[in-house]
Order: C-alpha cells, then structure tokens, then sequence
C-alpha cells in the first residue's frame, strides 16, 4: 500500500478556540491507481494534503507512506520521504523564482539523484513547454507555471504525487490533456496519484472518488460504481 | 553535499533575482559594521593618543622656578639643583632683539640635543629655528638671514611648526655662544612630580629662587575628559542604532527567505541541510561585509581622524599624525560586529524555518496592536525595564548614562503603541474617506515596518540630544568666558616687580581700572581649595552664578563666601551653608562663613572659594599676590609693547584674555565638531536604513499597492500615499524624540557631566538643534519612495 490514512483527526486553532476540519479520515490509495478528491472551499481537502506530504504535524490518526507510519517521523526522514517518494503540485506552484524553467525541473529529480535528461525532454515536450526552459517564472503565464510545476513534480518519478487543483489556471483542452498526461504516467511508471479538484470532468478519470463534507470523507464513486 | 550545491545555486539565482533588496542588505551591514568599527578606531585611536598627550601634558611645566629678584637663573644654581638629583628641571633662557626693521623678535633658548636627536630634519643644535608663520608677523622676506639692529646678521632656518609659532627657537648652548651678555637661564621649568618631592624641592631651592605653579594644564585636561566621554558615549549610542540596522537589513533580505526555504522542504530538503546552506550565507556575508565595513570605516576614519589630531593639538598643543595605523584587532572587531547582527538575524530566521509545519508563504511579522496578548507583554516589557530603570543607582557617569538608555528603550518598546494611538486619533478628527483609508493602512502597517522607525527614532533621539548639549556648552561658555575674563590683561608679576607695575598702571592715563589678585590654600573638611580673594564690583559681576542669595554686596562681603561647583557638589553644600577654611600653616587658623553663591567654574578640576579681600588679610595666612587685571579706556598691543619696553618685564608674565577666549573657543568648537561630526553621521546612516526599508517594506506589498492601481489609483497619487504614510510615521517619531531628547540632554548637562567632571551648565534649548536633525530623516524618504514606485511601474502585476 502507498498510502494509508488511518482514523486522522485535526484541528485549527483560530485565535479564540479550536475547530476540526478532518474528522476520523481513513484513506488507502495503491500504487499504479488514481484518487480524486473533491469537497467545498475550506471542506480540509489542501489541510489533509499537507498532512500526507508531512508538511503538518499529524495530530490524531497515523498516515503510512510505503508502509512507513510519518507521525513519528524526525524531519530529515519525513524530507528524504518528500525527495524519494512524493512529486507535489500545489495550488500556489511554489516553483524557484531564481532559477530558469529548465533548473526548475531539474532541481528535485537531481535532488533525488534521479535526474534523466531524455525524460524530462519527453516530459517538456508532452506537456508543451519545451520552448520555455530557459525563460524564469516571473515572465511565465499562469497556465504555463502550472505545467512547468507538473512537469518538476514528475521529473523525479514519485512513487505518489500529489496535486491540489492541477488544472485550476488552465483551459478546458489543456486540462483534458494534462490530467490524460498525469493519468498516464501513474500508470506508466507504477506512481499513485491523488488529485484535489473541484471539476467533476477531471475526478471521472481517476479510478475512485472521495468527497470532504464538513470534515468528514465519504466514497462517492468507486470503479464499480463508475463502470455501473 | 550534493544538496548543499543544489541549494547554493538556488540561494545564488535569489541574490541575481533580488539584486537592490540584498546588495542594500550587504551595505546596510556593512556600513553598520563599518560606523561602529570607525567609532571603535576612533576611540581606540584617542585613547592612545590621550595617553601620549597627557604624559606629554603633564611632563614639560607642572612648576616654574623663576628668580626673586633680578631676571636670570645662575647655572651654578641649576647645576647644584641637578647635582641633588633633580633631573625634571631643565633651563630655558628668553630675550628679545631688534631687528633692523624695527621688529622685535623673541627668542626662546632651550636644549634642543635631545630634539635634534629624534628629529634631526627640523632641529639643528647650531641654528636659529624660525617658523614660516612667525617670519610673516616680523615681515620678513624670504631668506634665510636674520638682521638685528646692532648689525650683527644670524643664520636660520626655516621650519613649518605650530608648536613654537610665535618664537625664534635655539639651543641653549649655542645662544650663550651667539650672546655672551647672557650667562644664564630666565627661569627653569620642572617635570610632573610627587608632593613629596616637590617639597624637596622648595626645601633645596637656594634663597633667590621660587616655586611657581603652571597655569591652565589642569583645565585642559578637563576639556579632553568631555572629548573622550563623548566619543565612549558616541560609541555606545553607535553600537545601538548600527546593531538595529544591521539586525532589520538582515530581517527584511532574509524575510522572503523563508518562503524559499519552505519551498525547498516541500521537495524534500531536509532541515538540517537547509540550516547548514544558512550558516555558510551567513559566514560568506560575514566576510563580505566586514571586508566591505573595514574598507568602508578606512575612508571615514580618514576622514575623521585628522580632526581629532587636530582637536589634540588644540588642546594640549600635541603634534598628532592624525593618519590611520592599521591594527589587526580591527579587522576581529569588524568580524565581530559583522557577527552578532547577521546570525542575531538568522536566529530568528531559524526560529521562523524550525517548525514542523511547513507555511508556503512568507508572514510579514504582523503583530495587532491593539490585541490583549501584545499589550500585556508590551505593559510586562515596560514594567520590567521601568522597575530597572528606577533601581539602577546614579554613582557614576557611566551607570547614569545606562539609566537613561533603558528609558530609551523603554521609549523605543512603547513606539508603536503611542504612534498606533496619535493615528487612532487622527482618525477620529478626519472626516474624509481617503484620509482615513491612508490612515487605517498606516496603522496596519506600523508593526512590520517598527524596526526601521525604532532606528530612526534612536539616532534621532541621540542626535538631538548631542545637538542640544553642544549648543548648551557653546552659549554657556561664552557667556562664562566673557564674564570671566572680561579685563584687557592680566599682569603676573615676580618678586619685587610689583611696586614699579602698580606706579606705571596708576601713572598710565590709558588704564580706566586694575585689580590686584591674591589667593592663597586652605581645606574645607579634607579637600583643598584655592581661595580667591575680590575687592571690587567689576570682579564680582565677572562671576557666571549657578545659584545665589539675594542679599547686598555689603552683606556678602561682610561675612558671605562663594564657591564653585565643584566644591559644592563634592562636598554637597548648599546655598546659606556654613564652610569652615582651615590653614594648618605656623598657627593653626579657621575661617566660617556662610555659602552666599555657587558659580559655574567649566573645566576647572579644582575646587575654589572666593571671600572678600579684607576677610581674607584678616582671617587667612599665606595669601599670596599673584598679579594684577587691568581695564584700559581703549587696549591695543602698543600698550602690550610699551609696558615689556619700559618695565622690562618678559612678554610670558602678560595674558590678554582676549586671545585666551577666542583660543579657548576656539578649542572648544574644535572638540565638539568630531562629536556632531559622528552624530551626523549616526542619522546619515538611521536614515539610509531608513531609506532601505521604506524600499524593501513598500516593495514587499507590491501586490497591495498594485490592487490599489487597479482600483483607480494614479501613479501619483500611490505616491502620495505611501509618501504620506511615511512622512506621518517619521513625524510620530519625531513628536515623541523632542521630549526624550531633552530629557537625555538635561541628564547630559546636568547629571553625567557634574558625575564625571564636577561640573554643570545650564541647558539651552535651541530650536535649530530640533529642526535640522529632524529635517535630514524626512528628506531621504523621497527618494526611496520613488524607486518603489518605479519598480511597481515596471514590473507591477497582480
């Protein structure tokens, strides 16, 4: 198992007192198969996220990665997880300002050790952004950021990856295309891939769909039902 | 390792990326570094130079030993003195000639062996030194000749010296040589001594000789303790606001730092890596900024230097190089200023980067100000510091100087709240909207931009206050000096001479008044005092009053006495006191009267009292007459010329005190330049962070000036926005700097001075000491503003 969430609780404290967001989550996600998750604005779907890429202290629950309980994990462990095994799209993209699109997506797969140049120029050039690399963020589209984020999540080839609304800055054709991509490549390269999205097009392409309400993780759509 | 470099070339592209926000990091560091190193240099620099003056200050004439009668020293006597043991005395033999031009020129005849030995290019045993400038005053021309009027032609040479500017300087051997007339020393001067030696001295000294005490050593002694008090406090005060630069230049290049940070623990860069990848920035800015500061404390001290060699050679007439003198403790001291801003800087970066969770955006420190929770630490702040400000004792200059800078910074802590609280009611006072929006903006904004505004407020606190203490001085020593030494001349005379000076004062139609002085030693519990006598009204309003009692001058010269300060505050007397002088001379005398004034007495070390003439010859023993103050109807240096001619006196027993002021004034703007010198410099540099900061801190709420954009504002009237919000928050700083300021520049004149010299003055408030400094602060907004608005221009994007 990739990924197992096990009876996960949190909190906020937002100034006056405390406020659950996730309530009693179990989750599993295998290698090689796709997760949607969707839910409202502020449902916890980027807080449970951040929980699973250690990000975030866990509070109450435990979250497994490859088997290995992250909770009790010191911070060089919980970051060489981050570096081996996980490939994160965020919202914000969070590329390097300093360094050129190309050093961008070469920065984590040599972080990794798992720099290959013929892939990230088959990656760069799936995902349209070939004729970028040399060109730094600031002077980047917003739909272009985003891929050039996808294209550096999957440089390293993760065991899991991660995206929070991966399609969010981009057109209907482009976000077709760039979930077919990231579909594909899961499947490829045997990675677990768990989407946070609000498009009801992008959660039909993976294989189950889970829904945040009010805390609470419910499964709205399994193969089965998606087959049905 | 591998990571280490991948880091290091993401910390790299962010210098290329961030190019003004970090070279502006690594100057304010370094100009930080390098303010306070130059005012290290400087006080090291002084403190080796004060102590060669004050040897040299204290060595040459402590005593004179000049003859009863007649004019000249025999060398018999000054062989036998020697003879015993006394090797501080040495001979010096002064005359004057005409020359064939009419002039007359000074000779000052002394061993000149050891001098031509150690400086064998300006002093020569066998010629007649003669500076340029004194050539000038006898008109002569260019040569190397001296004609007298008696025919007979001398060889000089010509010398560039401040040091003997006023004389024609020879060996002593060699001027019995050149004029056998004179076989003989005018007087003997003798080396700093013990008090036991000394009265050995006086014991050996044969019949026709005398002890003479030297005049003004000891009052310029004064004058370079309130030089180097000065500079120690500059140093102190430097090392606040340069630490408080450094500490936000730091905070605001490394703020955006943390964002980066959190995105390279998002792929998966450990803690641990990313601390190490500091620590090396941290060390590479060390390096760089203290090479930068020391390169950069070299010009100022450059700069600086040569006025504190030349305020050295006022006061003690001390040739100083005034030239920088590497020393390799500088470059430790320049590494360790360096230090303790950037990792005092990136301690609170780690503290930022060292949580669990990992934020994705960079927190400006915004605290609310008016939140419970920051009040309560603010008040327990307060309180702390208060209760420590009130128990620090007030015993010496130095924990005074610590007591007021905790009420500083109790100050500088309840900044924000009190600027937050002048906006509030401003707020409440404006009716219209976009006053009010600037407003409620400004007071949001107050917190992150605290660190710049509290540097500010500091240097311009200090400044002030220096400014304030420096024109306190300037007016009360004028005033002192044109009361004090109000007479056209003072006449020392030796024995015997008095009699033909008083005839020719009382025959001389020209002279209006002359007063003779006396004084004479006696104790006031264990201290000594020199008591001065006065007989005259004229010499009584020379006196500058600190406090007096209001009562008729026949009243006070009945049985009333005055007293300096000095003695007032050593042994706490007050006004109505009763002192008691006692002489332990052949009968042992006391002398009580009542304290009727205490005078101001600047730079005086020692303590005086001052009675009635009649009191004195009626109740006191050993006074002494030591010369006589004359007024003339109209004073001019023919009078001068006239009475050396006629008396045959030497021109070294005359003093106008009028040369003695402009020279005393002149000493004294002299010693307080380098103090406003740095003080300027300390808000130059306030300002530049300043400067900085406006700059960073507008530039890090680009979007929000950008959304302003959108919404309708014009270019100029965002520039008027945030120009209006600076210029308040500068003014708020201001507002409260006034008070604070006069606050320290009362406790400078009134407390540190009395604790460390003895001595008070009267505080002068001058508005020009308020305005200009605070003037400086408001103009370096402007053009910091203005690059941020060019930068929102250019670059600006939602």
């Amino acid at each position: 198992m990739m990924l197992e969430v096990k009876n996960l609780s949190h909190s906020v404290d937002d100034g006056t007192h405390g406020r659950e967001i996730l309530s009693d989550i179990n989750l599993k996600l295998e290698r090689g198969k796709s997760l949607a998750l969707m839910g409202d604005s502020g449902s916890g779907k980027t807080s449970l996220l951040n929980l699973i890429c250690a990000l975030e202290p866990i509070q109450y629950g435990d979250i497994y990665l490859s088997n290995v309980n992250i909770k009790t994990l010191s911070d060089k462990k919980a970051s060489l997880i981050r570096k081996n095994d996980l490939g994160i799209i965020f919202q914000q993209f969070n590329l390097l300002t300093g360094l050129n699109v190309k050093d961008n997506i070469a920065f984590s797969a040599k972080l990794a050790s798992k720099f290959d140049q013929k892939y990230i120029e088959q990656l760069t050039k799936a995902l349209a952004i070939d004729h970028l690399l040399n060109k730094f963020p600031v002077t980047l589209s917003g739909g272009e950021i985003q891929r050039v984020a996808i294209a550096r999540a999957l440089a390293a080839k993760p065991k899991l990856l991660l995206a929070d609304e991966p399609t969010g800055n981009l057109d209907i054709k482009n976000s077709d295309s760039v979930v077919d991509l990231l579909a594909d490549l899961a499947k490829t390269y045997n990675t677990a891939l768990l989407i946070v999205t609000h498009s009801q097009q992008v959660a039909k392409k993976m294989d189950s769909i889970y829904r945040l309400v009010d805390g609470k993780l419910s499964l709205v759509n399994s193969p089965e039902i998606k087959l049905g | 390792m591998k990571q280490l470099l991948l880091i290091f070339q993401v910390q790299c592209a962010e210098y290329k990326q961030n190019r003004l926000l970090n070279i502006g990091f690594i100057l304010s560091l370094a100009i930080a570094t390098s303010t306070l190193l130059s005012i290290l240099i400087l006080n090291h620099a002084s403190k080796l130079q004060y102590q060669q003056a004050n040897s040299q200050l204290e060595s040459p004439v402590a005593q004179y030993i000049v003859p009863k009668r007649g004019n000249s020293v025999s060398i018999k006597d000054f062989a036998r003195l020697r003879k015993q043991g006394f090797n501080e005395l040495q001979g010096v033999l002064s005359f004057r000639k005409k020359l064939k031009n009419n002039n007359t020129v000074y000779f000052k005849a002394i061993d000149l062996l050891p001098l031509s030995i150690a400086k064998p290019e300006v002093y020569h045993p066998t010629s007649i030194l003669l500076s340029n400038t004194y050539a000038k005053t006898l008109k002569l021309a260019v040569t190397s000749k001296l004609q007298l009027i008696d025919q007979q032609t001398l060889i000089v040479k010509r010398i560039e010296s401040k040091l003997w500017h006023n004389v024609a300087l020879l060996d002593i051997a060699y001027a019995w040589q050149l004029f056998p007339e004179y076989t003989g020393f005018s007087y003997l001067i003798v080396s700093e001594m013990t008090e036991k030696r000394l009265k050995h001295l006086n014991q050996s000294l044969p019949e026709n000789l005398i002890l003479q005490q030297s005049f003004n050593i000891k009052e310029r002694s004064g004058f370079a303790d309130a030089l180097h008090l000065n500079l120690t406090a500059l140093a102190l005060l430097g090392f606040i606001v340069s630490a408080f630069i450094a500490y936000q230049g730091a905070n605001q290049a490394w703020h955006k730092r943390v964002e980066l940070m959190s995105q390279l623990r998002l792929l998966g860069v450990a803690l641990v890596d990313i601390k190490l990848a500091l620590m090396f920035e941290a060390l590479f800015l060390i390096i760089i900024s203290s090479i930068l500061g020391v390169i950069l404390a070299f010009l100022m001290v450059s700069f600086l230097l040569p006025l504190l060699g030349f305020t050295l050679s006022q006061l003690y007439q001390l040739q100083s190089s005034g030239h920088f003198e590497w020393n390799w403790l500088y470059l430790l001291w320049s590494g360790i200023i360096s230090s303790l801003a950037v990792f005092f800087a990136l301690f609170r970066q780690f503290k930022l980067i060292n949580t669990k969770k990992v934020s994705l955006f960079s927190k400006q420190s915004r605290v609310n100000l008016t939140h419970t929770k920051f009040i309560k630490k603010l008040l327990f702040f307060v309180a702390l510091t208060s209760v420590v400000f009130f128990i620090i004792p007030e015993f010496n200059w130095h924990s005074i100087m610590l007591k007021y800078g905790v009420l500083l910074i109790i100050t500088t802590a309840l900044l924000p709240l009190f600027l937050y609280f002048i906006f509030s009611a401003l707020n409440k006072f404006i009716s219209r909207y976009k006053v009010n929006f600037i407003l409620q903006d400004l007071k949001n904004q107050i917190s992150i931009r605290f660190l710049p505004l509290a540097a500010f407020y500091i240097a311009l606190t200090t400044s002030i206050a220096a400014a304030l203490m420096v024109s306190s001085f300037e007016s009360a020593f004028i005033k002192y000096l044109d009361q004090h030494l109000d007479e056209d001349l003072y006449i020392r005379f030796k024995i015997g001479e008095k009699e033909k000076i008083e005839q020719w004062l009382s025959k001389n139609n020209k002279v209006d008044e002359f007063l003779l002085y006396h004084d004479a030693k006696a104790l006031v519990d264990k201290d000594t005092v020199t008591v001065n006598t006065v007989n005259s009204k004229r010499q009584l309003s020379s006196i500058v009053f600190k406090s007096q009692l209001t009562q008729s001058l026949e009243q006070v010269l009945k049985n009333g006495c005055f007293i300096n300060e000095q003695l007032a505050l050593k042994r706490n007397i007050l006004l109505a006191d009763k002192i008691s002088l006692s002489q332990s001379t052949s009968i042992s005398r006391t002398f009580t009267c009542t304290v009727s004034g205490i005078y101001f007495d600047y730079g005086n070390p020692s303590f005086e009292v001052t009675i009635a003439q009649k009191l004195a010859k009626a109740h006191l023993s050993g006074l002494k007459e030591i010369g006589f103050g004359v007024y003339f109807k109209s004073f001019d240096e023919k009078i001068v010329a006239d009475l050396i001619e006629q008396l045959n006196i030497d021109e070294s027993q005359l003093y106008q005190p009028s040369q003695i002021k402009k020279m005393a004034l002149n000493v004294f703007k002299e010693t307080f330049l380098l103090t406003q010198g740095i003080a300027v410099v300390l808000l130059s540099i306030a300002c530049f962070g300043l400067f900085l900061s406006a700059n960073n801190l507008e530039l890090a709420r680009k979007s929000d000036l950008f959304i302003l954009i959108s919404l309708g504002y014009s270019k100029s009237a965002l520039f008027i926005h945030m120009l209006i919000q600076w210029l308040l928050l500068a003014c708020g700083c201001i507002l409260l700097s006034w008070p604070i300021a006069t606050i320290l520049a009362d406790v400078l004149v009134s407390k540190v001075l009395p604790s460390s010299f003895g001595w008070s003055m009267p505080l002068l408030l001058e508005t020009s000491s308020f305005i200009s400094s605070s003037i400086i602060g408001l103009i370096c907004l402007i053009p910091a503003l203005t690059i941020v608005l060019s930068k929102i221009n250019l670059k600006g994007r939602l």
